[in-house]
């Protein structure tokens, strides 16, 4: 062996410097990221839609109750005004 | 993409010892940089670049760890085909690399390489492999002495 290490390492590096990707690469590589993006963007509306159906729905349900309670106390209201206007007239 | 792949793709084949794994292992590298950028991992504490060849070591020594337990199954050696847009001499230097920094531990091969094939100083060495000055020096030392036990010069 006459080159020495450092010699041996100066001389691969100038010939592997030409190496490179091949045709396609960048289209491939960013093709791989537009579908990995839709993948998360995929994942993360069903991660959510997990979370928050539940969440909606006990939501809707409490709606619901208070409507409906709220609707009850409304109509003893209006019995109330209606005897106070007829005793009044 | 277009601007840091050619630079990765070489060095992570000088890693590998092939183009088209290079390739592969770059493509997961760069989908990993995106869960990361997402994510907020990227502080900016090292340069862009850096942090590129910090992932993309850590991806083509995972990819040749994985290759050669493939390899160890198949008890022979995969056949690589000439995969390159390189030229020939290229590819028997990239061959010739491989067998010379064979027997190196992982962490002292991507440190000379980076050094030596790269460019990179120590300090950006530490940054990309996640040690300091010192140890990066101590892996170089030791990856040289190992070299030339190797091949006497």
């Amino acid at each position: 062996m006459t080159a020495s290490i450092e010699e041996r390492l100066v001389a691969l590096a100038e010939r592997t410097a030409s190496i490179g990707p091949r045709p396609g690469f960048y289209a491939r590589t960013l093709v791989a990221l537009a579908e990995h993006a839709a993948q998360s963007l995929r994942r993360e509306v069903v991660r959510s839609a997990r979370l928050f159906i539940p969440v909606g729905l006990a939501l809707a349900v409490v709606s619901v109750g208070l409507a409906a309670r709220d609707d009850e106390v409304s109509s003893v209201d209006v019995a109330v005004a209606e005897q106070r206007w007829e005793l009044e007239w | 993409v277009q601007a840091t792949g050619a630079g990765l793709v070489r060095y992570a084949a000088r890693i590998l010892g092939s183009v088209a794994d290079a390739e592969d292992a770059v493509q997961e590298s760069y989908v990993k940089a995106y869960d990361a950028l997402l994510a907020g991992h990227f502080e900016g504490r090292s340069s862009l670049k850096t942090w590129l060849y910090r992932i993309v070591t850590r991806t083509a020594l995972d990819h040749r760890r994985k290759r050669a337990r493939q390899e160890r199954q198949a008890e022979a050696e995969l056949p690589r085909g000439f995969d390159g847009s390189a030229d020939a001499d290229a590819h028997v230097a990239l061959r010739e690399l491989e067998d010379l920094l064979v027997d190196l531990p992982d962490e002292q091969r991507s440190a000379l390489l980076l050094q030596a094939m790269e460019g990179f100083t120590n300090r950006e060495i530490g940054e990309i492999l996640g040690c300091s000055e010192g140890a990066v020096e101590q892996r170089l030392v030791r990856a040289r002495a190992a070299l030339r036990e190797k091949a006497p010069e």
